[in-house]
């Protein structure tokens, strides 16, 4: 589905002396389908804009519209439940949020929660521990005798098990190892690009992820939503990234370090290493 | 013996309810003046081992744990132990206890019962080393989160530790807080001569130690200078470690057949070298 932001802008505690504005006047539009990543350093306001995608927080000014959805600050809390079904978010540090006895009951609770049959949730739950990759001898285990990485999966399972059309990832490799974080993102790439319904939206600090995966990149700074483009549009404005504390991919990093030491010209929007090399491979070749 | 601050001799440990080793037969010495990269991945006993050094865990009959001549079995010594071993933990927002930063910094001094006048220069001393110099009155929660963990390892400083532990301090932290932190350590190490120790899982930052210990499933696989561990692939894939982004570019080049030699091993010697190549074609 289709998600735009008609300028919105979010405060939190107004008319109190901790009063502070979250996000100002951000205006997007999110076309349906579409890998959408935000960057943005701690406090720019990434988090709380996701928040009010999927209705966890109401604008204060402005609205949004998630598919059929419309959210403004006069909605009721009532309306957003089948929005939040919808729009399926994984928090940082997800694991911290199981509760139940088993992995399995934890998964079903949320299908359950929404009104499917104990046996309909139980059967969704052991679909999604697979699609995450959590394996059937674990399923009636407490959540709490899980590895890290296996405790983040079976958190992730717990959303996908409410089928989501549109999945909000806030940091969700934060604290796993390089292989547990390249099998996760990986995993959601798959999970996106399995139905043409789906979407997501991912807050990273990962340069890296955000241009190997996204259609389209946010980069938000002081609650403002300051451009946004293609991984190629963004990331070829390295100067003004860097004055909002990001950096750019390393291999982008390289390349552009490559050309200007050289003096020739040299493509530098390459953000896989075979892609790199490639370049590189031309580059010596060139003449 | 006594150039040594960390001596670890056959450490094993099992964790209450758990059938497996956390920590298998660790053996490791580190001289004075080390920075030492603890890496791994998640659950192959880095955090448990650090748990050791400061004697918030204590080894069972065989191992032995001697920071700076100390062995942490001996009740006596555990309090000393803790002041000449400092540790800085992961999340920024569960550390700072104080209303403000002078006073989060001043917190572990006064505890000790440091004099007045000392320790306003000691407090003062270590705000500026760690570039927080003005931010003395802020409250906590309106600091980034590199300058918290800042805040927290000048907490540590104050108490002139012999040993800084940072365990995973920079993990949750953003692109720029995290190059904020790593440059302030730099720095410590190489103008206080301390030792430090950092347990972390991102290669880049390892890469800038004088040495990197590699665990994989509560054992020591791997130990050696940055150049050594790099070069071995199989050691790195075993451990679930990715190699810097510039290890893995020079790799993939040789396998282009483009001659780089040994001695290449960082981004600008890269370039450097990439464009002699350019000249002489």
């Amino acid at each position: 589905m289709q998600i735009k932001a008609n300028n919105v802008s979010h405060v939190y505690m107004p008319g109190t002396p901790f009063e502070k504005a979250a996000i100002s006047n951000v205006n997007v539009t999110l076309p349906p389908h579409t890998f959408t990543s935000v960057i943005g350093r701690t406090g720019s306001g990434k988090s709380t804009f996701v928040q009010l995608i999927n209705g966890l927080l109401k604008p204060v000014e402005g609205s949004l519209t998630v598919g059929d959805f419309t959210i403004t600050k006069h909605t009721k809390q009532r309306e957003l439940y089948e929005l939040r079904r919808k729009a399926g978010m994984v928090f940082q540090y997800p694991e911290h949020q199981l509760f139940e006895e088993t992995i399995l009951r934890d998964v079903a609770f949320g299908p359950e929660n929404y009104g499917m049959t104990a046996a309909e949730a139980e059967k969704t739950a052991r679909e999604q521990l697979a699609v995450t990759g959590i394996g059937e001898n674990l399923f009636e285990r407490s959540p709490f005798e899980l590895s890290g990485g296996q405790m983040r999966r079976a958190a992730i399972a717990g959303v996908l098990a409410l089928e989501p059309q549109v999945l909000i990832l806030d940091e969700p490799t934060a604290g796993l190892d390089p292989q547990g974080q390249e099998d996760i993102m990986k995993m959601f790439n798959e999970w996106f690009h399995s139905d043409k319904q789906r979407s997501v939206i991912l807050v990273t600090h990962n340069m890296e992820d955000a241009a190997a995966y996204s259609d389209q990149i946010l980069v938000m700074d002081s609650g403002r939503l300051q451009f946004y483009g293609t991984p190629g549009d963004v990331f070829s404005r390295q100067e003004e990234l860097m004055k909002l504390g990001l950096s750019v991919p390393e291999s982008m990093r390289f390349l552009s370090k490559l050309g200007a030491k050289s003096g020739r010209e040299i493509t530098i929007e390459r953000f896989r290493l075979q892609d790199t090399v490639n370049e590189i491979v031309s580059f010596l070749g060139k003449d | 013996m006594g150039n040594n601050i960390i001596e670890i001799n056959h450490l094993s440990f099992r964790y209450r309810h758990s059938e497996e080793l956390a920590l298998k037969n660790v053996n490791l010495h580190v001289p004075y003046g080390q920075w030492v990269a603890v890496t791994g991945h998640n659950g192959s006993g880095k955090s448990t081992l650090a748990r050791f050094l400061n004697a918030l865990l204590i080894p069972d009959a065989e191992g032995a744990v001697i920071i700076g001549g100390l062995n942490t079995k001996t009740e006596g010594c555990r309090q000393e132990i803790r002041r000449k071993a400092a540790m800085v933990f992961q999340n920024p927002d569960n550390q700072m206890v104080a209303p403000t930063v002078e006073d989060d910094v001043a917190f572990g001094l006064e505890n000790a019962g440091v004099p007045y006048e000392e320790m306003v220069i000691r407090v003062q001393e270590s705000i500026d080393k760690l570039g927080l110099t003005g931010l003395e009155k802020r409250e906590p929660h309106r600091l980034s989160g590199g300058q918290k963990q800042r805040a927290a390892i000048a907490g540590a400083v104050a108490m002139k530790p012999e040993l800084l532990i940072l365990d995973e301090a920079t993990s949750m932290l953003d692109p720029s807080g995290r190059a904020e932190v790593i440059d302030q350590v730099q720095k410590l190490r190489d103008s206080e001569n301390m030792t430090i120790l950092t347990i972390t899982h991102d290669l880049n930052e390892a890469a800038l130690a004088d040495r990197i210990v590699v665990m994989r499933e509560g054992e020591i696989i791997g130990d050696g200078t940055p150049a050594q561990i790099f070069r071995q692939e199989d050691l790195l894939k075993e451990a679930s470690l990715k190699k810097p982004f510039i290890i893995e570019l020079i790799a993939s080049l040789r396998e282009k057949e483009v001659d780089i030699p040994e001695e290449v091993t960082t981004e600008e010697e890269l370039v450097n070298h990439l464009c002699r190549l350019k000249q002489t074609m």
